[in-house]
């Protein structure tokens, strides 16, 4: 009997250590030593018409720490399609490098490709640099473009079939597609600020979004006020009269120039049919002057170009944050709005 | 100066630390020898002839002082030295040659070991030693076989007696010869037996007991009854102020996990998770001020953050029972202002193989799966005694869910659980008496809970300021994660009873573990034109619409999952790991003082603690070039009646389906290496604690009246390792550390009114060590948003005062009536703060909100428990079947934090956890070998979360839950039984500031369970 009962014990026990509910997942997912990943910097991007060249640039996607890039040699192929207009025949791989700082200098490498007898695909070899002893975290692929002031058209630029001994995988995306920026505030503006009305009423539009262009007066600024439309990005440069020396190292050579400084606000931005909208992020300050939390911005405004005088008159309407957006609360709102003119710089 | 100080403490730990480690070894390693050499030779046994002839009592001392190992001590004062003795050499032994000095010196003559004491006497006969035998014996009941723990065996006539332990055991030394003992026991007749009691010997008795007929009015007696008695009997007899939960006991009650069935004990209530109790709370106090232990030993916790120990990890049926300890002795870590829950596992107890198994299988509504549990429970003395060997092993799985909607601010979500639990706990005891005075133990424990859950989300988040700045968004994340807790331990100790001396010793080895394996939540958004929320017309439910459709309309476009898109995946892990090394002593003295009988104790303890937690997060977004929206991985289950339907649900991720994606197509996600690195070093930590302690206490029997009282002093040592994190991506190491003590005095006083009724107080001093999440210096400092948390290594921990005074007249029917007051005074109170600070690492001078745990003023508790549990058994007929357990406590309590309105201010608020009211009403029925009973529990509102005012503080509604069981006692040794818990569906609500504004509602439904018992 006794020999039975612990028999039966025996069984019960192995068959509740057994029983225990399957809790392993069916599939396990490869996050441990995620592969590195090599990838276009943007899936999109344009100049103007006359640009004469284009860079792309190519890098390795945000990697831990402790991981180690390739020190063997990448081949990745490389293919432009779908040229429009302008662009067929007329674009190709000007020259692919990378840059390598060292004592305070920055030096650019050229990378070895090969193109194909289309003249459109090939493959680039990124091998390691004797000095970095690995191949570069990213490189620029610079396509020679027309350069005629009319050029239309547009082309993809397409990355495939990587190979390296390592862990390394084409990420995405690995398509860019080019095209030229034909709206209508692209370009470099400049505006000239000569009274201290005028930038009193400039300050009252972006001082809210910047603390130190609040804090100065007329003298402290020259008067000049760029604006640059790139593609989907835009930025205003105000010259300050204060100056500053500004050393740059390129390819082992020195060179120290004197500069004007300048506050820089930077946006996104979409023109289209007359409305200009600028969104960006400031630091807010408060009252004792202390940066505290930064906050999403917009400027609403309304543009107007005239080619023959190549100005852009742009109507500030409002400017919004975060944390004033209500009616009434805004950083800058105006009834009749504040208008200033650039001129094609 | 300081550092000097370090070194010296830091030596002094060490060798108190090796020398307790050292005195456990030895201990343990001398056991043997201990055992066959527990004391001096008794003088009868000692063989001397002596022919002396008109020889000074002096020249006689000093002959017999000469001739053997004893000396003589005495005062000349009284003791005539200069009397002539004359032996004539017949006296074969040292005893009887001491019988014949003392008849002719008119001298009494006492054995303390190797001492002889000589004091004047009118009697002429040697005093024997003062204890010159014992008495070693269980109680058993007669009817059932069971050992009866908690039972009072005194020596007739005297104030000398003792009580039985949790196996039925006693050892109480006695005079040599006939002695006449006296057994008393609620529930059964008061026993009494002559034992004959050999000089220097021990006389093993086993005392059978007799239930109470005429008391208990011919109820049945089953393993119910029996729980209770066993219960009420070692709460009776106690020393301090305690509630005893017996296993049996715990079977009265559909309580699955420890928590539940301590959730029936007087001024006890519970935090729960899904529905299942986890979190004990003793006094109104929140569970880091209770104590948990497995016999008498501190159970690590497996979760990273806090000390407290989830108890639902730990199946009821694994224990002999739980001791619930309301004010602590010096003998007991300090470190338990609330109380000190002790869980007892079992023994074996007698020679005859014992098996206990029983399986049961269940149904829980809410998501209509099953629930099944399996217990066995194997145990045996062999050896003729002197070896026993008890294996316990049980399993538990339940498939449960809930229905859950909250609110955040203007945001409702929608969450529906469905998560399957396991418990596996296999414990074992293996001891071996070397003789009556001598045995060792070793006790192993393994419990094993796993938490395998998937929480599918719909969060709804309106754009209720119009603001340009956001949208209206709904958010759907599938959650699936396993949480697996183990914990194991290992106790390897002895306990010697010597003629003079007590000792027990025990080195221990217990760890805890939560691993969680994978924890995966995809997360999907979706915007739509239109969204507004009704939080105010049914605010138990709220109502919304969606592009002007209301949410029952199965149109809604909520419901369309092409309309979101992937947002990110976590995906990670985390391994918490805390390791307890532990060595201690006790040592206990017997002593008479007058009449009275005393137990002078001290002992020491050593506790060193390991703690560390690691953390793997990888949060991946969508980089590919096409869209990749819901509907592309939507999968598992649909909640087709969610929240009664008044919601409706539609397929949400599939984790797995996502992930097989995810590995397929690497290419399309980027892991985001800054938030990876940020979180895991914020987060992880590695921590030591050493814990050193010793105490010292007496307590003295006079007539009806006990006092115990004594000192521990308890001196802790921490060292952190943690990582500070500024702005989400610069990572500086941090260390800290800090030493603290307590001196703890206690003093407890238990009053005999008579047989029934005790009056008890106790004035015990107490602390609470802080959660390492609020001690850890890791400091997550966020300048772009203006906040920041930083962890404070000198967070004092909370001292406490308490006050008891308790009353308890016990019946003879088996019942108990109590009532009595207790008052807290807590200092350096801990509560987080919030305040600006610019003073942080990586401050350019920003001045940020900063939030840390501080210590804040004084804090006070007051409160009055009553309870009262009898069988019916004076009503006629069949009403006597009737019995009733109802115990209510009342609450109040006010710290004083730093006022929230001006931060120059204090205010008064309750202590988190503290609820006013909190009681249970159970009744029940016995006919014969039925059993019904229906229990309610009630669980008054608390403060959950203390918010940034009053408005934003989150309460816990109050909750009665009400439960059904059913025994049908098929035999002596099998028994059928049936549970329907949570019969109501009462839900858990959380409430913000006013009661109507509910911000969590979640339900559970009713599950059932039904089975056998087998005893044999």
């Amino acid at each position: 009997m006794k020999k039975h009962i612990y028999t039966l014990a025996t069984a019960v026990m192995f068959a509740a250590l057994t029983s225990c509910a399957d809790n392993s997942l069916e599939e396990k997912p490869n996050d441990y030593n995620f592969p590195l990943q090599l990838l276009l910097d943007a899936q999109e991007g344009a100049d103007l018409a006359d640009a004469e060249d284009y860079s792309i640039e190519v890098k390795f996607a945000d990697y831990l720490p402790d991981a180690i890039l390739p020190e063997s040699n990448i081949t990745i192929d490389y293919t432009i399609s779908d040229l429009e207009d302008d662009m067929v025949d007329h674009v190709a791989i000007d020259k692919i490098v990378y840059e390598v700082e060292m004592d305070d200098c920055v030096y650019e490498r050229e990378i070895p490709f090969t193109v194909n007898n289309d003249g459109l695909s090939g493959t680039i070899t990124l091998s390691p640099d004797e000095d970095l002893k690995s191949v570069p975290t990213s490189f620029e692929v610079i396509l020679a473009l027309p350069g005629e002031d009319e050029t239309k058209g547009s082309f993809k630029f397409e990355l495939s079939n990587l190979k390296s001994s390592d862990r390394v995988i084409l990420g995405s995306p690995n398509v860019f597609e080019y095209e030229v920026l034909d709206n209508d505030v692209a370009g470099e503006w400049e505006l000239e600020l000569t009274t201290e009305e005028e930038f009193e009423a400039f300050k009252s539009i972006f001082g809210p979004l910047h603390a130190e262009l609040e804090s100065i007066s007329f003298e402290d600024i020259t008067g000049k006020v760029k604006a640059e439309f790139e593609f989907e990005e835009m930025k205003f440069e105000i010259e300050l009269t204060e100056e500053e020396e500004v050393t740059t190292c390129e390819d082992g050579e020195s060179e120290t120039e004197t500069e004007n400084k300048v506050i820089e606000i930077e946006a996104e931005y979409e023109a289209e049919g007359g409305e200009l909208t600028l969104e960006g992020s400031h630091v807010a300050v408060n009252d004792d002057g202390v940066e505290e939390e930064e906050l999403d911005f917009i400027i609403d405004s309304e543009y107007e170009t005239n080619a023959d005088e190549e100005t852009v008159t742009i109507h500030f309407l409002k400017v919004v944050d975060e944390d004033h957006f209500k009616e009434g609360d805004e950083l800058f709102s105006n009834g009749d709005g504040i208008i200033f003119t650039f001129k094609k710089d | 100066m300081h550092t000097k100080l370090q070194i010296c403490i830091s030596k002094a730990r060490k060798i108190s630390l090796y020398t307790l480690t050292g005195i456990a070894l030895q201990c343990l390693l001398l056991n043997v020898l201990l055992a066959r050499h527990g004391t001096a030779q008794n003088i009868y046994d000692v063989k001397l002839r002596l022919e002396v002839k008109d020889k000074t009592l002096k020249d006689v001392f000093s002959i017999i002082e000469d001739k053997t190992e004893f000396t003589f001590t005495y005062s000349s004062k009284k003791v005539d030295l200069a009397k002539k003795i004359t032996l004539d050499g017949r006296h074969t032994n040292l005893g009887q040659i001491l019988d014949a000095i003392a008849m002719q010196a008119h001298i009494a003559i006492q054995q303390m070991d190797n001492l002889l004491l000589v004091k004047s006497s009118q009697t002429n006969t040697v005093k024997k030693p003062a204890a010159a035998g014992a008495i070693r014996g269980r109680v058993l009941d007669e009817q059932l076989k069971s050992v009866l723990p908690g039972a009072t065996i005194f020596e007739k006539g005297t104030n000398n007696g003792t009580t039985s332990d949790v196996n039925g055991e006693f050892f109480l030394r006695v005079p040599s010869g006939d002695v006449e003992i006296e057994v008393s026991y609620i529930g059964f007749r008061k026993y009494s037996e002559v034992v004959s009691v050999p000089e220097g010997g021990v006389a093993d008795v086993e005392l059978k007991m007799i239930s109470d007929a005429t008391q208990l009015q011919d109820i049945v007696i089953t393993g119910v009854l029996q729980g209770q008695q066993k219960a009420l009997n070692q709460q009776k007899t106690a020393d301090n102020i305690k509630n005893v939960v017996s296993a049996d006991q715990i079977g009265r009650f559909p309580d699955p996990n420890v928590a539940e069935a301590l959730q029936r004990v007087p001024a006890v209530n519970i935090e729960r998770d899904q529905g299942e109790g986890r979190y004990v709370l003793v006094r109104g106090l929140a569970p880091q001020f209770t104590n948990i232990s497995i016999n008498g030993e501190q159970i690590p916790s497996p979760e990273a953050s806090v000390r407290y120990v989830a108890l639902d990890a730990v199946p009821a049926d694994q224990l002999s029972s739980i001791e619930v300890s309301k004010a602590i002795t010096p003998d007991m870590d300090g470190d338990a202002i609330g109380g000190s829950v002790n869980l007892i596992t079992r023994t074996a107890q007698t020679e005859n193989i014992s098996v206990n198994a029983s399986g049961l299988v269940g149904y829980n509504n809410i998501n209509g799966k099953a629930n099944l549990q399996g217990s066995l429970e194997l145990s045996k003395r062999f050896l003729n005694n002197k070896l026993g060997i008890m294996l316990n092993s049980s399993y538990y799985e339940t498939e449960r869910g809930s229905d859950n909607w909250e609110r955040d601010d203007n945001a409702l979500e929608l969450r529906d659980y469905e998560l399957t639990r396991t418990r596996l706990g296999l414990s074992s005891t293996i001891d071996y008496k070397f003789n009556d005075k001598n045995e060792v133990y070793f006790r192993t424990l393994y419990n094993r809970f796993t938490d395998r859950e998937e929480r599918r989300r719909y969060i709804f988040n309106p754009n209720v300021d119009n603001s340009p700045f956001e949208d209206n968004e709904i958010e759907r994340l599938t959650k699936d994660r396993l949480e697996k807790q183990i914990v194991t331990s290992f106790n390897l100790g002895a306990k010697h009873t010597l003629s003079k001396i007590n000792l027990d010793y025990e080195v221990s080895y217990s760890e805890a573990i939560q691993d969680t394996p994978f924890d995966i939540e995809i997360g999907s958004i979706g915007e739509v034109d239109q969204m507004s929320i009704d939080f105010d017309t049914n605010p138990k439910f709220p109502t919304f619409t969606v592009d002007d459709l209301p949410n029952t309309s199965p149109q809604n476009i909520y419901l369309d999952n092409s309309i979101y898109e992937f947002d990110e995946a976590t995906i990670g892990n985390t391994y918490a790991k805390d390791v307890n090394k532990t060595a201690k002593f006790n040592t206990g003295i017997p002593y008479k003082a007058g009449n009275s009988d005393g137990l002078f104790k001290f002992g020491g303890k050593v506790r060193l603690k390991e703690k560390r937690y690691d953390i793997t997060e990888n949060v991946f977004s969508y980089i590919g070039s096409d869209d990749l929206t819901l509907d592309q991985y939507e999968g598992g289950n649909v909640d087709d009646n969610f929240l009664d339907g008044k919601y409706t649900l539609r397929a949400n991720a599939d984790p797995e389906r996502f992930i097989r994606y995810f590995n397929a197509n690497p290419g399309n996600f980027e892991l985001s290496v800054e938030d990876k690195l940020a979180t895991e070093a914020a987060e992880s930590y590695t921590a030591k604690e050493d814990v050193y302690a010793g105490y010292m206490m007496t307590k003295l029997q006079m007539n009806k009246l006990m006092v115990l009282g004594g000192f521990r002093f308890e001196h802790t040592s921490v060292d952190y390792k943690s990582s500070t994190v500024v702005n989400e991506s610069e990572i500086i190491p941090e260390e800290g550390s800090t030493d603290y003590s307590f001196f703890l005095p206690q003093l407890h006083v238990r009053y005999n009114i008579n047989d029934n009724t005790n009056l008890r107080m106790a004035v015990t001093r107490s602390y609470a060590r802080p959660n390492f999440s609020d001690i850890i210096p890791a400091q997550e400092i966020n300048i772009n948003e203006g906040e920041g948390t930083i962890g404070n290594s000198q967070l004092k921990p909370v001292g406490a005062t308490n006050i008891d005074i308790l009353a308890e007249k016990y019946f003879g029917s088996v019942g108990i009536l109590s009532g009595g007051i207790f008052y807290k005074r807590l200092t350096d109170f801990i509560f987080n703060r919030r305040f600006e600070s610019s003073q942080y690492p990586g401050s350019d001078g920003q001045v940020i909100d900063i939030t840390q745990a501080r210590n804040g003023e004084a804090a006070s508790l007051l409160g009055f428990e009553v309870a009262y549990q009898q069988n019916l058994t004076f009503l006629p007929g069949a009403l006597k079947g009737l019995s009733i357990y109802a115990n209510y406590t009342l609450t109040s309590s006010n710290a004083e934090i730093q006022s929230r309105s001006n931060s120059n201010d204090n205010e008064e608020i309750r202590l988190p956890g503290q609820a006013k009211h909190v009681g249970n009403l159970s009744l029940g029925y016995d006919l014969g070998r039925f059993n019904f009973r229906v229990s309610a529990n009630f669980n008054g509102e608390y403060i959950s979360e203390i918010g940034g005012d009053a408005s934003e503080d989150l309460y816990v509604k109050d909750r009665i839950q009400l439960d059904a069981t059913t025994t049908i006692t098929i035999s002596p040794k099998l028994r059928f039984f049936a549970e329907f818990l949570n019969i109501t569906n009462q839900a858990f609500e959380v409430y913000q500031g006013q009661e109507n504004h509910y911000i969590q509602r979640e339900f559970y439904s009713w599950w059932t369970r039904a089975g056998l018992k087998l005893d044999l």
